[in-house]
């Protein structure tokens, strides 16, 4: 329909203001030495080399590999499981529904104050049913702290699973019983291989947002701690930025996020391209 | 019979989701009953000791939690109905549009989608600040501008795609324009997402902790996020304080969703 | 391997209440026959069929194949196949995956499976688009593919729910007697379910009428044109159906309804009319013509070769012999003596 592309003016020009001229901005400040008050000065590719010389940044880069791998694939199971589970038309999937997207609703701040007391040494019910200890003063007890609780918000994911699930015709699900399949077979020969292009996408999307989530529970209950175990990279550019006021060189690891994710949309464009799923 | 069963064992497994999702949230409430002030609590206590509602009061005491309710309000008062416009403008656009036009608007939505938040904060402050915007509420606004998120675009565009071609069509044979078909066939049909997405909006604004801490600098602008985080510096040992505020702070879009869970779930989504 | 229903009932529950589908309907499909179940849409047909292949529990009653009663086995263990309106192929599998589907979800050898999908490929005539992706195939083909995919088990039945549906008028025609020849092939007992009267005359040994979950007759196809046991059927099969008037157009006494099948009237001078009426409307398809004629407060139809009537307009005559004349209950729809 002609001119309907005016209706999409302002969400485009929203992106392009928000989204876009930021990203050109990044590139921009990338190769200054900004501290926002003063500046910027064009340095050259003296940030790059920074970077390349900073083991800050790589250990923050590393600790977020971690968490993508401790986090991603718990939550993408986690997400399928729920929608496998309450994909049925029936009372208890219909109350079950809203239950799982629910923790996905509470404000992150207020999420991580829960947690925060839950894992509490002294005073928080998981200490006082199963006695453990501090698992926030342990490295590893806190990455795995951070991963866990981040398995609780998967409303997005969840919600995507559930409608594509629903998006399989249950004739297809018929024929296959009537072709002697049983519920295993049917999930392996059936529903994974329909809902995996989707599923793919899915944990794409989990992957670049692990550069992005992670930031309240990082900030709030390890401050990055113990030992540096969960300063991910947005608490890095946010410290860098906001804290230490270096805008221009935060604007460089920002990149680096960038580039990172372009890989990913190149890899998952190339991927649907396979499926056939976009032109 | 066989599917019996197996339908038991899939009611109980849900069930037993279900309990884990929530039961988080319900220590929350059970945490904010407790008196302050009390040494550790001997073993598990599901009615907490001192049982108390006053913690809920004494918050107020602690932090303005009434000014930072008041601009949060403010926030989601422009912010969700902005949103929820812009979405369904550019869902109806993908709805409708040729498909060269929707292939390239959901592309751009995908990716959009796909960009980190956090690789946008430092260039998107420098941009609020070059604007002369910072410690103002406009940088939290700002997001609704391009649908807080593509998600959201792209649920208005699955619902107006499950609605038959030929009702646009018939309403261009009456010779309206593409605002005219929105305004008098798209929208008045699109009830349910756009509570959907308002809820959600909501929601997503309510909770922004980022922008705020970023860009409100005087302790009057707050929004309840920061406010929570402050709450926190002041009394980081204070859980049942911490509790009631967070109680507070969750309750609204909670209550929200699920008031509005049928339509997401079963209006936009198609999910019975 | 016959099958056999017995007093099979099923029941839904909808917004308005309970719903009866099926009231009690037995069936017997003997042996390597093809029974066509026929009937108006809502009438229940393809909910039996789905009872049959054990998609829906029924609430009442027994399925039989084979000797076996399979009542409360699960769909894949009643050893019968199953063609669905829409053919339910799996969208992501080759033509030849489909087809080993089953093969495969009953743990079939290998080497097996592969014989048997190219048999059954070649069977319907689909060797040469075997590793193609059924979005690629036209109708026709998608069709043939959920016919291999359902002959390729040799199971003890097969079940067809309006697998010509989606097809053109054309391919239609040749279809439906590729399926029955496919059919006595095999020596397959089948039951064939269509709201097409014209293929459940042409395709079945026998014709079972369906009507509001009841089974309204059964028997050969010819049996229910010449002697249609109710009004109904009467009026559901042929093209275009039987005329169906009151007794009293003929002068006659008693609360009855009169039959008689439009391609046995003739146009008669009106001297020698058992009734008279105007003509309304002259309808030509291709060799013939089917001539409406208002008698009274009824229309009736006559079907005549196109040659035989001269110039048609005003007053005509209708005739027929008594042997034509079929006289049904009005009150009950029961055929009369």
């Amino acid at each position: 329909m002609k001119k309907t592309g005016l209706l999409a003016l302002p969400f485009v020009v929203g992106l392009a203001a928000l989204v876009g001229l930021p990203a050109v901005a990044a590139l921009g400040l990338a190769f200054t030495e900004f501290s926002g008050v003063e500046g910027p000065r064009f340095t050259g590719s003296a940030n790059v080399s920074r970077l390349v010389a900073d083991t800050a940044f790589w250990r923050s880069l590393g600790n977020t590999l971690i968490y993508i791998v401790l986090a991603v694939p718990l939550r993408m199971v986690a997400a399928l499981g729920a929608a496998l589970l309450l994909n049925r038309r029936s009372r208890t999937a219909s109350a079950g529904r809203p239950l799982a997207y629910l923790p996905t609703v509470v404000p992150d701040v207020a999420y991580a104050l829960l947690w925060l007391w839950l894992l509490n040494p002294l005073y928080g019910p998981l200490a006082a049913i199963f006695g453990t200890a501090d698992l926030l003063v342990d490295p590893w007890g806190a990455r795995v702290s951070l991963a866990l609780l981040s398995v609780f918000q998967i409303g997005e994911a969840f919600v995507v699973a559930l409608a594509v699930r629903r998006s399989i015709p249950p004739h297809l699900y018929e024929a296959a019983a009537v072709d002697g399949a049983g519920p295993w077979f049917a999930l392996s020969r059936l529903t994974l291989p329909l809902m995996t292009p989707v599923l793919g996408l899915l944990t794409l999307r989990d992957v670049i947002l692990s550069l992005q989530v992670n930031f309240v529970p990082a900030f709030l209950l390890t401050d990055g701690g113990p030992r540096y175990a969960t300063t991910y990279l947005p608490l890095y550019v946010y410290r860098t930025a906001f804290r230490y006021f270096r805008l221009g060189y935060a604007s460089t690891i920002a990149l680096t996020m960038f580039i990172i994710t372009a890989v990913i949309v190149l890899v998952q464009y190339r991927l649907a391209r396979r499926w056939r799923l976009t032109p | 019979m066989r599917s019996s069963a197996r339908r038991s064992l899939r009611g109980f497994l849900i069930v037993a989701l279900a309990t884990v999702f929530v039961t988080p949230l319900l220590f929350m409430v059970l945490g904010s009953l407790r008196a302050p002030g009390l040494p550790p609590p001997d073993g598990f206590e599901l009615v907490p000791q001192g049982f108390t509602w006053s913690n809920y009061r004494n918050v107020f005491a602690f932090v303005p939690l009434g000014t930072y309710l008041t601009n949060s309000l403010i926030v989601v008062a422009i912010a969700v109905p902005v949103t929820v416009l812009v979405a369904s403008w550019a869902g109806f656009a993908i709805a409708v549009a040729s498909p060269r036009a929707r292939r390239r608007l959901i592309a751009l939505s995908v990716v959009a989608l796909m960009i980190p938040l956090s690789a946008l904060w430092v260039p998107r402050f420098v941009l609020f600040k070059w604007l002369g915007l910072v410690d103002t509420l406009w940088p939290l606004i700002a997001p609704a501008l391009m649908a807080t998120t593509p998600f959201y675009v792209l649920l208005f565009a699955l619902s107006y795609s499950r609605l038959p071609s030929t009702l646009f069509e018939a309403a261009r044979l009456e010779n309206l324009s593409p605002f005219g078909i929105w305004r008098k066939v798209a929208w008045p049909l699109s009830a349910p997402v756009a509570l959907a997405v308002a809820v959600l909006a909501f929601g997503w604004h309510w909770a922004n902790f980022i922008d705020p801490l970023l860009y409100l600098t005087s302790g009057d602008k707050q929004t309840v996020s920061v406010g929570l985080r402050a709450l926190q510096t002041l009394e980081p040992t204070n859980h049942p304080i911490l509790l009631a505020a967070s109680v507070m702070v969750t309750a609204p879009p909670v209550i929200a969703f699920l008031a509005a869970q049928r339509s997401f779930f079963v209006k936009t989504l198609g999910v019975r | 391997m016959t099958l056999r229903l017995r007093d099979v009932s099923k029941r839904f529950q909808t917004r308005a209440g309970e719903v009866k589908v099926l009231d009690g309907v037995s069936l017997e499909v003997p042996q390597g026959r093809m029974t066509v179940v026929v009937g108006p849409s809502g009438s229940g047909k393809t909910t039996l069929l789905r009872c049959v292949a054990g998609l829906e529990e029924l609430d009442g009653g027994s399925v039989e194949v084979a000797g076996r009663d399979v009542t409360s086995l699960d769909p894949g263990e009643r050893d019968v196949a199953m063609v669905f309106q829409d053919y339910a192929l799996y969208p992501h599998l080759s033509v030849r995956a489909n087809i080993a589907f089953g093969l495969r979800a009953r743990k079939v050898a290998r080497d097996q499976i592969d014989a048997k999908v190219e048999q059954a490929a070649s069977m319907v005539g689909l060797d040469a688009q075997l590793d193609r992706s059924p979005d690629r195939l036209s109708g026709g083909e998608r069709q043939r593919v959920a016919l291999a995919r359902a002959l390729v088990r040799r199971p003890a039945a097969f079940l067809l729910d309006e697998p010509l549906s989606n097809l053109d008028a054309e391919l239609r025609t040749q279809t439906r007697s590729q399926i029955r020849s496919l059919q006595r092939s095999l020596d397959t007992t089948t039951i064939y379910v269509t709201h097409d009267q014209v293929e459940a005359m042409t395709m079945g040994d026998s014709v079972a009428v369906l009507r509001a979950g009841r089974v309204e007759q059964v028997g050969p196809p010819m049996e229910l044109y010449e002697r249609p046991s109710t009004a109904f059927v009467a009026g559901f099969l042929g093209s275009p159906p039987m005329n169906l008037f009151p007794s009293r157009l003929l002068g006659r006494d008693g609360d009855q309804l009169c039959g008689v099948r439009p391609e046995r009237v003739d146009l008669v001078a009106t001297d020698d009319a058992r009734l008279h009426g105007e003509i309304a409307a002259v309808e030509p398809i291709g060799g013939e013509v089917i001539v409406h004629v208002r008698v009274g407060d009824c229309t009736l139809l006559v079907r005549r070769d196109l040659r035989g009537v001269g110039h048609l307009d005003g007053t005509v005559g209708l005739g027929f012999g008594d042997d034509d004349l079929h006289r049904f209950s009005a009150s009950s729809g029961q055929r009369l003596p």
